[in-house]
């Protein structure tokens, strides 16, 4: 059911290159989840995340110090290896100064055709910022058109979008089953439709989604899991990391707050006021306000408004420990206009009834270590407990299983214990 | 009913086997073995879980269930279930102290704090396991650069001549050329075990401030019979530790009681 | 390691500095006392702002980096306790272990009324003020200077930085509507203007210290430069600033006339990149003792504008780069906006490479060292490019050594000094090959000539 999710994202280079060459389509290389993909796809590109494999980031050693994160690194690794060849262009959004390092060095040290650096403001729920992206996304969108020889008009844009909402929505549609006990769908399965959907074109994947929503329908349930874990953090795109915590220890990775995983997906464009007058202004709408942020962004008017909050953008409700089943299933948050990076997490945790939060680190990462003592709080208000786990390209299998194995005992003492026969059962 | 529990680390295994009158029974320990590990985790399994039922008069099928922990333990063939290293010194640490809640525990390259509640049950932990400076390994590396025994490192490092030699760096490989030159500039071999044990135990205290530390406090593994680690720990913390009289057998101790109440459990 | 004393006398001007920092301490402590409103904020806020306001303003990196001074390691410990990782900026886990534990070298580390981070020169200013916002749960502003690459040349080059500078301008005038209602205060229209042009003159007044320092040979060593860089990171906007500035200049000035020289046998010249390890600037000494003296530094060069605007693009326009005296607030907001803005040239690839060649050839340097300062993404961006791009452009050989600016425990002595003699001694080497060659070519010029 899922083999053709995986042989895109295991041969990744290889389908993006046929992509591009059956579909006469230009190929273009994106490091952050940030970039609009619309505009590109709009202009007649397929953008392709690049992503780490388990590669060692040998090349990169002498164009990036040994302490900025081995994500970024195997990145520049694979541009200066040749892997990227077949791409015409090279673009990403500014997040974070690592990733800006990496994409500078590959656009001196690895010639594409088309190279750009957008400047996303770190800043993403004022007036001033929003106008301030849509200028930039303007100049992006001329030189597009320059580049690609063709002008992209509205209905170009609002083609793409319907691609891309589309997209998103089937996901999430998949993701709803992850709420019911057992999950529909493993988290394995749940980051293969992710990681693909970022690595190909979208049409296809809409079509291979609808197809797998009805295959869906006549699934054997799968076992019950030894508990019901979240991952929180940097980007997870090693799916031995899932494999470990699902089939070796028989936990269900039944959310997450990952922007390889569910981050991706949250939040369409539509429906908005401006698709129909501005559709450029509904994408700058979505990927600042309306995605789920990452830690590298910002708000600048939280002071005001979140004052009287006593515990300030780490989660928006009165913050009384509360025993989890209290809550119920739709919980509603007090919302500003910007969706809360904490309040995302909390609500999806405990929309999908998640017993512990993995928060995972890409070592070196800045923006998720910073954030990490506040996360571990949020989740503890609300009687969640959460483990921190560092990672690289590569799993360390021992040290990984014995932290996840000893957490999800912590949650589960005795009865983790007694259901060796259910954890072989998994078969996923 | 008859349970073992079997520890498989790095540097030793070994096997605890535990008899029960009944569930609520606290159990007593009919024989436990210590022997290295080897390469051969899963031979050496074998020869040690033999090795402890030759001092009883049991065959290996009396023992009702057996539970395997620590480094090795998917590795050991004939267990149950493993379950890991954490988990099994909260409980075995218990067992010998019904007052536990803090554990820590050094084996060759680890270290670990485990904080439990009255049940033995963990409530957290905090690991280091990616660098031997914080393990026993690295008392090995000491003792044996300065030319003594390990056992008694702890109680020279108590006889400092001037004070504990600053052994600054945090990485084993480099504290090893530090202390070769403090050796040529002929510091004396006393301050140098003070200072190295100084030096393990900053590192144990700041992996202890991670985590909510309440008493008792419990010291197993094989550093526990390192006065010179023990007593510092204590100083810094100004706490009593309690030391269980034979702190390498804490892991499998913990394995041997969680095999009776899986037994237990699984039997209906 | 055991070193010599300095080789030159001291400056007479460090009485002076002594007692201008000895006053900002005092003021510090009091203020604190009196309850002042405490803006804990980021160096690479925009000071001229904050200090316009009666506050007390206590930089993060001003902070971190005297705590590593102090070797004040428990700080660092505690922070980890608590869950930031140990890989994170050392700045930051000093000042976080310092509001944890609420003790530190100011005595009791107050809880701030506000708190200023800024985006774009290195995210990490942003994320490590938020934690310790949310840490005291108190207001917290973002100030976001985006890192424009600012291609001049390109056809939206000059338009997407306009585009930049306005943003900053909003930004900044948010700003002031925070600071008025955290701290309570009107914004002097006046203060604000004074703060600006004292800031603009201390950045001038700073480019000329490092040309003096530059000069061939050096008469201050790096380390006297380090000891004036917390004046310009503690006091930028103030004229006792200018005044201990001045007359460092002309007390420098001097010593180049009378031929004082700071290191005793000035064999080679080297470029130092990076801060120092606050903890151990004896390192910088060590280099001292082996002939090596270190000329110049693009990392102090921020401070200043000669390496901003003179090494920035080609087509600069001029509305960027002029400066005009201002009269009323908002032309201060225009100029602190643009001098963000432009700070943002050092962490951009190209032009963080052009700066230091253009740095290591004004200074007749022979080679550079590169401070891997573990943790701190920003100030060693595009490090290694520099040293690979110095080595192919310029033929000199740099070396990294590995550190970090305010955690001791990243550090080893002992792999350090070595690796240090065994670099210093590549760099003689080469240094005089290059003379031998020099000379063949000259000789060979004069005899093609006669």
């Amino acid at each position: 059911m899922f083999s053709r999710f995986e042989e895109i994202i295991a041969n990744r280079h290889e389908h993006a290159r046929q992509l591009g060459r059956e579909k006469n389509k230009k190929i273009f290389g994106y490091l952050c989840s940030y970039v609009p993909e619309e505009i590109i796809y709009a202009a007649g590109g397929i953008p392709i995340r690049i992503l780490t494999t388990e590669e060692s980031p040998a090349l990169s050693e002498t164009l990036m110090q040994s302490y900025y994160c081995t994500f970024s690194r195997c990145l520049l690794h694979q541009g200066l290896n040749g892997d990227l060849d077949y791409m015409d262009g090279l673009v990403t959004a500014y997040s974070c100064a690592t990733m800006r390092l990496a994409f500078d060095n590959m656009q001196r040290s690895v010639k594409f055709p088309y190279s750009r650096f957008l400047y996303m403001p770190g800043i993403i729920d004022t007036p001033d910022a929003k106008e301030f992206y849509y200028k930039e996304l303007q100049r992006f969108l001329r030189d597009m058109e320059d580049f690609f020889g063709r002008s992209i008009t509205d209905d170009d844009l609002r083609e793409a979008i319907g691609v891309y909402d589309e997209n998103r929505s089937l996901i999430k549609r998949i993701f709803e089953g992850r709420k019911a006990s057992p999950p529909n769908i493993s988290g394995r399965e749940a980051y293969l439709l992710t990681l693909s959907s970022m690595l190909t074109d979208k049409a296809d994947h809409n079509k291979m989604l609808r197809e797998l929503i009805d295959e869906l329908e006549g699934r054997k349930p799968l076992p019950e899991g030894a508990s019901r874990v979240m991952l929180v953090g940097s980007p997870v795109d090693n799916l031995k990391l899932l494999d470990l915590i699902e089939k070796d220890i028989g936990a269900w990775v039944v959310g997450d707050d990952t922007c390889t995983g569910t981050r991706y997906v949250y939040g369409n464009v539509a429906p908005s006021d401006d698709l129909e007058d501005d559709p450029l202004r509904a994408i700058v709408e979505r990927y600042m306000i309306r995605r789920a942020p990452c830690p590298a962004k910002h708000s600048q008017t939280r002071w005001v408004q979140c004052l009287p909050c006593p515990f300030r953008d780490v989660a928006c409700f009165d913050l009384v420990p509360q025993p989890r089943n209290s809550l119920d299933d739709s919980i509603s948050f007090h919302s500003p206009e910007r969706i809360c990076r904490f309040r995302n997490a909390l609500q999806l945790g405990i929309n999908h009834h998640v017993e512990g939060v993995i928060a995972v680190q890409q070592k070196f990462c800045d923006s998720h270590g910073f954030d990490f003592h506040h996360v571990t709080q949020a989740f503890q208000h609300v009687g969640i407990p959460s483990l921190f786990l560092e990672i690289d390209n590569v799993i360390s299998v021992g040290q990984i299983k014995t932290r996840i194995q000893a957490f999800i005992e912590m949650l589960h003492p005795v009865d983790y214990m007694i259901e060796p026969e259910i954890r072989e059962g998994i078969q996923v | 009913m008859i349970t073992a529990g079997i520890d498989i680390g790095s540097m030793t295994a070994n096997v605890v086997i535990m008899s029960f009158d009944n569930g609520e029974d606290k159990g007593t320990i009919m024989s436990d073995a210590i022997i290295p590990t080897g390469a051969d985790s899963a031979g050496t399994a074998q020869k040690v879980i033999d090795k402890a039922l030759k001092r009883t008069d049991l065959e290996f099928d009396d023992i009702e269930y057996i539970i395997s922990t620590g480094y090795g333990r998917v590795i050991v063939p004939f267990a149950d279930k493993n379950i890991t290293e954490i988990s099994c010194h909260a409980k075995g640490a218990h067992w010998v102290f019904s007052s536990a809640r803090t554990v820590v525990d050094m084996g060759g390259q680890d270290c670990k704090v485990v904080t439990c509640d009255d049940t033995g049950k963990v409530t957290s932990f905090v690991m280091n396991d990616k660098c031997a400076a914080g393990a026993g390994r690295s008392m090995e590396v000491m003792a044996r650069l300065v030319g003594v025994p390990l056992e008694s490192v702890g109680e020279l490092s108590h006889q400092f001549v001037d004070k504990p030699a600053d052994i600054t760096s945090t990485c084993v490989l480099f504290a090893r050329s530090e202390v070769m030159e403090l050796l040529r500039n002929g510091v004396n071999k006393k301050d140098i075990l003070a200072g190295a044990c100084e030096a393990l135990v900053s590192r144990v205290i700041s992996l202890m401030g991670r985590s909510q530390m309440e008493k008792d406090l419990i010291i197993s593994g094989g550093i526990a019979k390192n006065s010179g680690i023990t007593k510092r720990i204590e100083k810094r913390l100004n706490l009593e530790a309690k030391i269980p009289p034979e702190p390498q057998i804490i892991g499998a101790l913990g394995a041997a009681v969680f095999a009776k109440d899986t037994f237990l459990k699984v039997k209906g | 390691m055991k070193l010599k004393k300095n080789y030159s006398p001291p400056l007479k001007c460090w009485g002076f500095l002594k007692e201008v920092n000895d006053a900002y301490d005092k003021r510090i402590a009091d203020s604190i006392e009196a309850g002042k409103p405490v803006i804990a904020a980021t160096a690479m806020a925009p000071q001229q702002l904050i200090n316009a306001f009666d506050v007390v303003y206590i930089a993060g990196e001003w902070y971190g980096s005297i705590c590593g001074f102090h070797r004040d390691n428990k700080l660092v410990e505690t922070a980890e306790s608590c869950g930031f990782p140990h890989e994170l900026c050392s700045y930051a886990r000093m000042t976080l272990g310092s509001m944890i534990t609420r003790t530190g070298f100011l005595g009791k580390y107050p809880v701030p009324t506000a708190v200023i981070g800024t985006e774009g020169y290195c995210n990490v200013q942003a994320k490590w003020f938020e934690a310790m916002a949310r840490y005291d749960n108190v207001p917290f502003f973002v100030i976001d200077n985006v890192p424009v690459q600012q291609d001049f040349q390109k056809n939206w080059g000059e338009e997407s930085v306009k585009d930049t500078v306005e943003f900053v301008e909003r930004q900044i005038e948010n700003c002031i509507d925070f600071l008025e209602w955290s701290t309570g205060q009107k914004l002097n229209e006046e203060n604000f203007i004074e703060t600006t042009i004292n800031m603009h003159r201390n950045e001038d007044l700073w480019d000329d210290l490092l040309a003096l320092w530059g000069n061939k040979p050096s008469p201050v060593t790096i380390r006297n430069l380090f000891t004036f860089e917390n004046l310009i990171i503690s006091l930028p906007c103030t004229s006792d600033a200018s005044r201990v500035l001045e007359a460092a200049i002309e007390e420098i000035r001097e010593r180049i006339e009378k031929g004082v020289v700071a290191v005793e046998n000035e064999e080679i010249r080297l470029l130092w990149q990076a801060q120092p390890g606050w903890y151990l600037l004896n390192v910088l000494k060590f280099f001292e003792s082996q002939g090596a003296a270190f000329v110049a530094s693009p990392y102090l060069a921020i401070w200043g504008t000669k390496y901003r605007y003179d090494c920035c693009e080609p087509g600069t326009p001029d509305w960027f780069r002029e400066w005009k005296d201002p009269t009323n607030i908002a032309e201060c907001v225009r100029q602190v906006a643009i001098g963000s803005v432009a700070t943002e040239i050092r962490p951009r690839l190209d032009a963080a490479i052009r700066v230091n060649e253009q740095l290591a050839i004004d200074s007749q340097a022979d080679g550079g060292v590169w401070h891997a300062v573990r943790g701190c993404k920003g100030v060693s961006y595009g490090g290694l490019g520099e040293l690979e791009a110095i080595r192919n452009d310029l033929g000199l050989p740099g070396f990294v050594l590995e550190g970090s600016p305010s955690d001791s425990r990243d550090f080893s002595e002992g792999p350090a000094l070595r690796q240090i003699k065994v670099f210093i001694e590549q760099v003689k080497r080469m240094k005089k090959k290059r003379k031998i060659k020099q000379a063949k070519a000259a000789k060979r010029a004069s005899m093609k000539s006669d």
